[in-house]
């Protein structure tokens, strides 16, 4: 199914002349084909399986030689956060692909983003962690998965969304919260996690595809938890291309992949005030935590309502159930700026729920859909309560 | 026989490079304007993009999927240089005076899609420009097809307040 807007584009008669204008000269085109022609037959004969920008003149000169000399540092690590060895998406494209596009975040990509280039192979596939992204509470990593000959995964077609239809038969992606030895102090606590997963491809001009986790921790332990310094570890199995309804699945790839690394990003979070009263889509609640990041805003809250869920077997859990968790995990949250501008939050409804006699303990962690500025935010309006940051 | 190979090679490749040249380069120039608000860079891409075509690519299984791919590797090609800008410290004074780049388009709405914000240029050009339904525009920048329809609705109402009556 293609969806076509029928609504005219305002000017469209005159963009389209405007634009019909902008065009190579005869002898431009003929000058591009002729090196092309000749830099493609050079790379077949010496790299055969390499991308090498064409040299041309103008490019020597327009580099500048500072400029040059950074992206020497970038490439070799010093002072540079955007790629590591072995990675295929940079941090700022992750960053691209999660937030939107904008070049005018760099130090802030620089803070909360890491490249992590850690790989491991298995029967002819290699997944690599490509970056990670993220808080306190929220991470998102990106790996790319690529056959080691070279070739891309034949028969594999996205979606209407861009989202490839593959899953691993066995993915566990988790961080180490050192809880074992925090045993004693978090004896009454709890903790959990949520998440995504899905693939995509991040650049068609190469044979790898891409599989974005995110996970978000939360817990009730005296101070929280932090990811930052801690160790995920990602296990993955069996690549398996899920196709139509009913079918049976395709193995693409039946491997083994595990994969350590440390996070290592900077947390850039900041708690705000806490203990305010605001509506919760008609109940009565109050902030118990509220932080934001560039990235994610977490917020904890007690709702002044006794969860009734209702007495069904496990999996079955009837409507008026999602519709109750709904209610009680979508706050509205909206972001104010110090320029007038709002963000809305699009909470999700995704969180943990503790019943505590006759009110209920919420916890909700939302990634935003761009990267804010915090110097920029003047304060977060909850269910009509507003907090000055 | 060798001799007569490597100039059937040679044949094929120029052969493909006038192919590839003619069909798409004035589209991956008008698609890195739209990106870029600039022609200086737009050969340099174009022979990145059609390198890439000529070496990389996958099997295409038409004409569509080409121009599809190809748009796609423009977009990423775009988006690399305009990092490497931001990131860059120094300006080079060489960088204003020495090419010989394409004339830039001249006309009230070609300025007022210029100045609409980089995701709804993209729409706008790709929808109505390119021809592309929303659903490929979505898929070929990575997004769902309620958020170009919504930078579609967001670009035409700006312009409408822009160009005033215009339309």
């Amino acid at each position: 199914m293609t969806t076509r807007t029928h609504e005219p584009m305002p000017g469209m008669g005159e963009y389209r002349a405007n634009i019909d204008d902008l065009r190579f000269s005869d002898e431009a085109k003929a000058r591009m084909a002729a090196r092309l022609a000749q830099a493609a037959q050079t790379q077949d004969k010496e790299h055969p399986m390499s991308t090498k920008p064409v040299a041309s003149t103008r490019r020597k000169h327009r580099l500048p030689l500072a400029a040059a000399a950074a992206c020497l540092a970038v490439a070799l690590g010093i002072g540079g956060a955007a790629y590591a060895s072995g990675a295929l998406v940079s941090v700022q494209r992750f960053v691209d692909h999660l937030f939107g596009a904008s070049e005018a975040q760099v130090e802030i990509v620089d803070k909360v983003g890491r490249p992590v280039g850690v790989s491991a192979s298995s029967n002819g596939v290699t997944v690599t962690a490509d970056a990670i992204i993220g808080d306190k509470t929220n991470v998102a990593v990106i790996f790319s998965i690529t056959k080691d000959d070279g070739s891309a995964f034949e028969g594999i077609e996205p979606l209407d969304n861009g989202l490839y239809p593959l899953g691993f038969a066995e993915a566990d992606v988790d961080v180490d919260l050192g809880l074992n030895a925090l045993a004693a102090g978090l004896a009454n606590a709890s903790w959990g996690a949520s998440g995504s997963s899905y693939f995509y491809d991040a650049d068609p001009s190469d044979n790898a595809i891409q599989l974005v986790e995110t996970r978000s921790f939360s817990s009730d332990a005296e101070g929280g938890i932090s990811l930052v310094g801690r160790t995920m570890t990602a296990h993955f199995s069996k690549l398996t291309h899920y196709t139509e309804d009913g079918a049976e699945p395709i193995l693409l790839a039946d491997g083994d992949w595990k994969l350590t690394f440390p996070l290592t990003y900077e947390d850039a979070s900041v708690q705000l005030p806490a203990g305010q009263d605001f509506d919760l889509n008609g109940i009565d609640a109050t902030i118990d935590e509220l932080v934001i990041s560039p990235i994610a805003v977490r917020m904890a809250y007690t709702a002044d309502t006794k969860a009734e869920w209702a007495d069904a077997p496990s999996g079955k859990a009837p409507e008026e159930d999602s519709t109750l968790a709904y209610t009680l995990l979508s706050p509205s949250i909206t972001i104010n700026m110090t320029d007038g501008t709002t963000v809305a939050v699009d909470t999700n409804g995704g969180g943990s729920i503790g019943n505590n006699g006759d009110v209920t303990n919420c916890e909700t962690n939302v990634f935003f859909d761009r990267i804010l500025n915090l110097d920029e935010v003047a304060s977060v309006t909850i269910g009509g309560t507003t907090i000055e940051l | 026989m060798r001799q007569a190979a490597a100039t059937t090679a040679r044949d094929r490749a120029d052969a493909q490079a006038e192919r590839l040249v003619g069909t798409y380069a004035d589209m991956i120039l008008r698609l890195s304007y739209t990106y870029l608000h600039s022609t200086a860079d737009a050969e340099d891409i174009c022979q990145t993009v059609l390198l890439r075509t000529m070496t990389r690519a996958p099997r295409f299984s038409g004409p569509e999927h080409e121009r599809a791919w190809i748009i796609r590797t423009t977009i990423n090609a775009c988006k690399d240089l305009l990092r490497s800008a931001a990131r860059r410290t120094t300006v080079s004074i060489e960088a204003a005076g020495e090419a010989e780049a394409p004339a830039m388009p001249d006309g009230t709405v070609a300025d007022a899609v210029a100045r609409l914000p980089r995701d709804q240029r993209e729409a706008i050009h790709l929808h109505y420009y390119e021809g592309l339904p929303i659903t490929q525009v979505a898929r070929v920048v990575g997004t769902s097809e309620a958020a170009v329809a919504k930078r579609l609705s967001r670009a035409r109402q700006t312009l409408r307040h822009t160009l005033g009556g215009e339309s």
